[in-house]
Formats: structure tokens, sequence, C-alpha cells
């Protein structure tokens, strides 16, 4: 096998049993890696409805086949199962350190099921795998056991770690590589806490890889990484960062704040534009594996009730998640909240929208201090969001921490009196900083139709939206106006295979996009040997986006879940977008209809899935005929 | 005549918030080129807060606002 290594580490965490498997080509060459790959071996093997939380829940780390190549962006990787945060089919993307390390020590992922008698550790030294007691990390913050990791193992071994709001089993846990880069979203930390796993760690004595056309992947290389790193794009966010253009968002809608209220405010983008955060705190920029974009942010905040050392600062959607979205411009309190979610292991990003959502509703009303322990929640107050809320949701203490510990729309669900209609999510997962009211309408389709709830990064929809990219080769050549539904559909039936792709094959969508659909073709050659043509590539990136739809679909999601709440489609209230409706049931009903799914089940009719190559999924969802 | 330019976000690495001197009946799209703005960047532009398009004729005293869409994480 070329460019993967074939072969997977397999731990039963109760047993204390650890299995090298081997894959066959064939899995690679239908689901491709990463995400993919890893809802083929869950869908194949997994107790797919077991509680996420339980022992017999799987969870799968999954490499793409590029990790480990020193191409810019290609070394992410995915974690994936079932989310304890939404119920559904959840995965989550990766930067930093973790993939290629993996990859040279021989392994393109990890399944795990089980749960450990104690708090462990996974290591992995080339071939040699074992568990060890991770007793004296446990109930520690990230930051601190990252440091006792790499004393004890080597500045060089790399690390995946939770914190925490993992061990607690907080629903949007995250598991954090180096302290630094996050698989955030959909509650995996929670996962790898129920387990009681504390940490997995990894070293490669070697880095040879073993390429289908060593020659034609280098002269690709040579091609792209000059490309990717010289575009217009990668070079603001060296500069600035992802919130770079965070300014320009503002002024066209695309920001949320305050729980998704308004879609305006000057002063605020003024103070948490990324030019901002370089001028007064960042220390040094930073990036993943072998990218020359560096995009990532480290920060210092020197004085002030918000002082922090110099250490790992926040990108776009930590500062927009723990800045206007909860009503607050202070750009270091927003380093202080993300250092802190970081260290406790939270997802910002549903930490944010879930605080919004319960400022809201204290607003309103819908809470008062008999559910909050007595904590007023006040719009921008950076001080308790800091020193009280965050710290209570990681430890799920007191009411407050225990009912925003569940996520805003399961807080909902226990507050009722309406206060589900103004929280912002789909399936169960918060909304990410971009607004499609501003941002642009077929990123509202994009929210609702990806398997894991709403996303931005499922499906490249918000580039292909603002016009950064463009797939003359599979049909992809509209001017599109952003504030309209015109062609969106259209485009979301490109952006759904081509994401899929993206996650996985686990290549970055800031590097990718500078990546033309021949080129995609030739890197899935020269280093897998797939084989492929852009009919071939395509497919697979479509059977995967299916393969996701088809196991939501064993947990009852249907059409009706491929839904935004009221507040996302409400008109928006000022700004650019001001008053503009979303056309969502128009745009749902074609892209449906373009993708030949059910309207009323959400997946694939039979001879869909059948034209797919997936025939034997097929009968498993359709057995009734 | 003489307009005045407020640039958002990135557009600043270009032109800096400033009066300018143009010449009567220059269009959104002539000032643009005139900034050597890149093409590549997809602008939204305002003229006295409102959304104009690119073929808007401008006027003395216009506050003209460059913003553009692209957009990280």
């Amino acid at each position: 096998m070329y460019g993967n290594t074939g072969k997977i580490i397999v731990v039963d965490l109760t047993a204390g049993k650890i299995e090298v498997e081997s894959l066959p080509e064939t899995d690679y060459l239908s689901y491709i890696g990463g995400s993919g790959l890893a809802a083929r071996l869950f869908w194949e093997r997994g107790n797919i409805q077991a509680d996420p939380l339980s022992a017999e829940a799987m969870l799968i780390f999954m490499n793409g086949p590029f990790a480990g190549l020193k191409l810019s962006g290609a070394s992410r990787s995915s974690v994936a199962g079932r989310s304890p945060l939404t119920g559904n089919w959840g995965d989550s993307s990766c930067g930093g350190y973790f993939a290629p390390e993996l990859r040279y020590a021989g392994f393109d992922g990890i399944i795990l099921t089980g749960k450990a008698e104690r708090p462990s550790l996974l290591v992995i030294e080339d071939s040699t795998i074992r568990i060890e007691s991770a007793e004296a990390y446990w109930g520690k913050g990230i930051e601190s056991v990252n440091r006792d990791l790499k004393k004890k193992f080597g500045k060089t071994w790399r690390n995946l770690i939770i914190g925490p709001a993992g061990e607690n089993q907080v629903k949007y846990a995250m598991i954090l590589n180096e302290a630094h880069h996050a698989f955030g979203r959909a509650g995996f930390g929670a996962v790898m806490g129920s387990k009681n796993l504390k940490a997995i760690v990894v070293k490669a004595s070697s880095k040879a890889m073993n390429l289908a056309d060593t020659e034609g992947f280098e002269a690709l290389r040579q091609e792209l990484n000059p490309r990717i790193k010289e575009a217009l794009a990668s070079d603001v966010m060296r500069a600035n960062g992802t919130a770079a253009n965070l300014e320009g968002g503002v002024y066209s809608g695309d920001v949320p704040i305050k729980n998704f209220t308004s879609n305006f405010w000057q002063e605020m983008a003024e103070n948490l534009t990324g030019s901002v955060l370089t001028e007064k705190y960042l220390t040094h920029g930073g990036a993943c594996a072998y990218c020359a974009i560096s995009c990532k942010r480290n920060v210092a905040v020197p004085e002030g009730p918000f002082a922090i050392p110099d250490g790992p600062g926040p990108e776009y959607e930590t500062i927009v998640s723990l800045g206007s979205l909860i009503g607050s411009m202070d750009l270091a309190a927003v380093c202080k909240a993300g250092r802190v979610c970081n260290d406790l292991g939270l997802d910002t990003i549903s930490t944010g929208a879930t605080i919004a959502w319960a400022m809201e509703a204290f607003e309103k009303g819908d809470i008062s201090t008999a559910d909050t322990d007595g904590i007023p929640l006040v719009w921008g107050d950076m001080e308790t969001v800091i020193d009280v809320l965050i710290p209570a949701i990681a430890a799920k203490i007191g009411k407050l921490g225990s009912l925003l510990a569940e996520g805003s729309a399961a807080a909902a669900r226990q507050i009722g009196k309406g206060s589900s209609d103004y929280t912002a999510h789909s399936k169960g997962l918060e909304v990410p900083a971009h607004d499609p009211r501003g941002g642009g309408h077929g990123l509202a389709l994009a929210y609702a139709v990806s398997p894991r709830g709403a996303c931005h990064v499922a499906f490249p929809m918000l580039f292909m939206e603002m016009g950064a990219c463009f797939y003359p080769e599979i049909g992809f050549e509209y001017e599109l106006e952003p504030k309209t539904d015109l062609n969106k559909a259209e485009t979301a039936v490109i952006a759904v295979a081509l994401g899929s792709l993206e996650n996985s094959a686990c290549f970055c969508q800031f590097a990718d996009r500078e990546v033309t659909i021949p080129e995609w073709v030739d890197l899935f050659n020269t280093v897998a040997g797939y084989g492929w043509d852009i009919e071939a590539m395509m497919l697979a990136g479509k059977r995967v986006f299916f393969l996701k739809r088809l196991i939501n679909y064993l947990y009852g999601r249907t059409a009706a879940d491929d839904a935004l709440t009221p507040r996302m489609l409400e008109p928006a209230r000022d700004g650019e977008p001001e008053g503009i409706e979303i056309n969502f049931d128009g745009m749902k009903e074609a892209f449906y209809r373009l993708m030949n799914m059910d309207p009323v089940k959400g997946i694939p009719v039979k001879s869909a899935l059948i034209a797919c190559g997936m025939a034997e999924e097929a009968e498993r969802v359709w057995e009734e005929g | 005549m003489r307009i005045h330019i407020k640039p958002a976000g990135i557009i600043r690495r270009y032109v800096e918030e400033k009066d300018l001197d143009v010449p009567a009946g220059l269009t959104i799209r002539g000032l643009i080129s005139l900034l050597s703005i890149p093409p590549e960047l997809k602008l939204m532009t305002f003229v006295n807060g409102q959304r104009k398009d690119a073929d808007e004729i401008l006027e003395d005293g216009n506050e003209v606002r460059l913003i553009t869409l692209l957009s990280g994480g």
C-alpha cells in the first residue's frame, strides 16, 4: 500500500488488549481516510446505538493519506464516532503535529473501545504500544499535563490530551494536541474521558514514507507549496491570523453579535480584528506541521485584569465566540477566556454559544438567579465568564454549570419557555462564528445538511460563496452573490462532495483552496496510487457524505432534522443583511432533488446509493424495500 | 473633487483611511483600479453608508467604505 500505511491500532481499554490490524485497500479506495474511513469502520464494526459515553462506544482517530508529507495544510487528522453533544454521527478535524508522527510510527489510525479501570495513557513508540497509568495527570489542566508529558517522554513526542472538562464528560469537551491544536467540536474529549483515557503520546524513530510516485508527488509539491504560501489569503493570515478580516466580516454582517441578535457593531470590529491582536498581544506566529501559511497565534497580555503569560492565542472562531457573541469587545478578555477554555479542555465555539444563549435567557427572564446559583448573567461581563462560568461548566458544578455543560440545545429543552427558539444550532451542534444571513445564504443550507450539525468547515461553502475558489472541471463556475439563494443548492451539491473529500484527505481548507481539481486527483494518485480520475474522486467524496447520512438515519435523524433554529432564519435586525429573508426551504428542496435524497427519510434513494457503489449499505437502510 | 476613503479589515493593506482628490465622474470600479486593490479580492462597497455597486458614479464629498468578504476561521 502507498501513502497510507494500511495499519490501525485497535485498543480495548476494558481488557487492556492492544492489536494491530491491516485494512483492505478497498476501504481506502472507497472512503479515502480521515472522517470518511472512520465512518466506514464505525458503520462496519461499531456498536452504533451505544451511548457515546458508555464503554461500548467506539472512538476513532484517523489520518488521511497525505499525513506526514511536507505539503502545507496536509497533515491534519480526524476524530470520529457518536457525538455525546448531539447523539448523532460526529467528527472533528485537527491540525498540529499528531497526525504525521502517528503516520511515521506506522499507523493510519486508532480505534478505541471499552473503559480503562484507572486513568490511563496510551503510549505509541513505533510499533511498540502500551497502556500506562495516568493517575498522576488526572484532574490536571492540559497546559501542565503537556509540560509533564514532554518532560517524561521528551520534547519531540507528540500528544493528544483532555482536560478536566473531558474527564467530567462535559458534552462539548475537546481534545488538544501540544496544548494548542484542537479537535474542538462535537465533544470527543468527553468520550475520551468516559474511557478513562487522559492522553495519547506518540513517537516515531523514522520519517520514511512509501509513495506510489515519489517523483510525481515531489514535482506537485514544488508547484503547490509556493502557491499556497504566496496566496493573498495566506499572506494575510500569516500577518494577522484567521481573524485578519474580522472587520470586513462585520460590515458584511457575517460576524454574529449577542447570540445572533445583531449583525453590526462597528466599535467591536475595530477592537477585535486580527491586526489589533497582532499589534497588542502577539508574541509570535505558529503553524501546523509543514504548513507555510502559519495562521496560528501566540499571545501574552502583559497587564490588567486579563493578564496572561505567553502561550497559545485565539483564532477567529474563539475571538467571536468568546467576544462579540457574548457581547464583549475586550480582546484581552478573549485571549484569557480562550486560554482558560484550552486548559480546561472546552470547545470555545460551543462554550461561547451556550453562554450567549444563557445571557439572552437571563435578559428575557426565562432563567433567573434561581437557575444560576445567584449569578446575574450580563452581556460582556467577562470577569464572570472567565472566573465563574467557564470553570463551573468544566467542573459541572452548581445548577448553572450542570445546565450549561449539556450544550445550548439540551439546556434550552430543560428550561423550556420558548428558549429553544433563540438557540443557534443544527442537529444539536452550535453554529460557529459565521452568520449565514450576512456570510451567505448557502451556508444556512450547508449547516443544515451537514451530518455532524452546524459546521463551517464540513464543506467549503463559505469560500465558494465568497468567490475564494473556482472549480470549472466539476461544474463550479458560478459568480455567487452571498445574500441570495441563486445557484446555492447547485453549489451545495458540489460542496458536500468536495468537503467530504477534504475531511477524508484531512487537508486544510485554507491550503487546499489553492489546489485545482486535476491537482487533487494527481495528489491522490502520486501519493496513494488510487488510480483515480476526477469522476472517481468526486464519487468517493459523495460516498462519504452519504455514509454519514446513513449513520444518522440509524439514530432516527430524518429530513426534518436538516434544520436551523428560528433564530437563525429570522431576518437580520440590522447591518448589511437587515430584513433579508433566507429562502431556506427552497434551497433545501432543490438540494434534496439534485442529490436524489428521499424528502422524508433524508437519505439517498436506493438507486442513488447503488450508483455510488453502496449496494450493501443500501440494504441496511432500505431493507423494507 | 474630493472623496473620503474608509477601508476595513485587510483592505487597509492597500489603502489607509484618507481624503483623496479624484477626477469628476469617477466610478467605484475606477476608484478600485486607481487604488491598485488586487482584482481577486471580492469587494463590497458603500457610499455614505449605502451599499452601491461598481458602476456607481462618485460625487464630491462622498465617503466610500471598502470591504472584502475574504474570511478565515
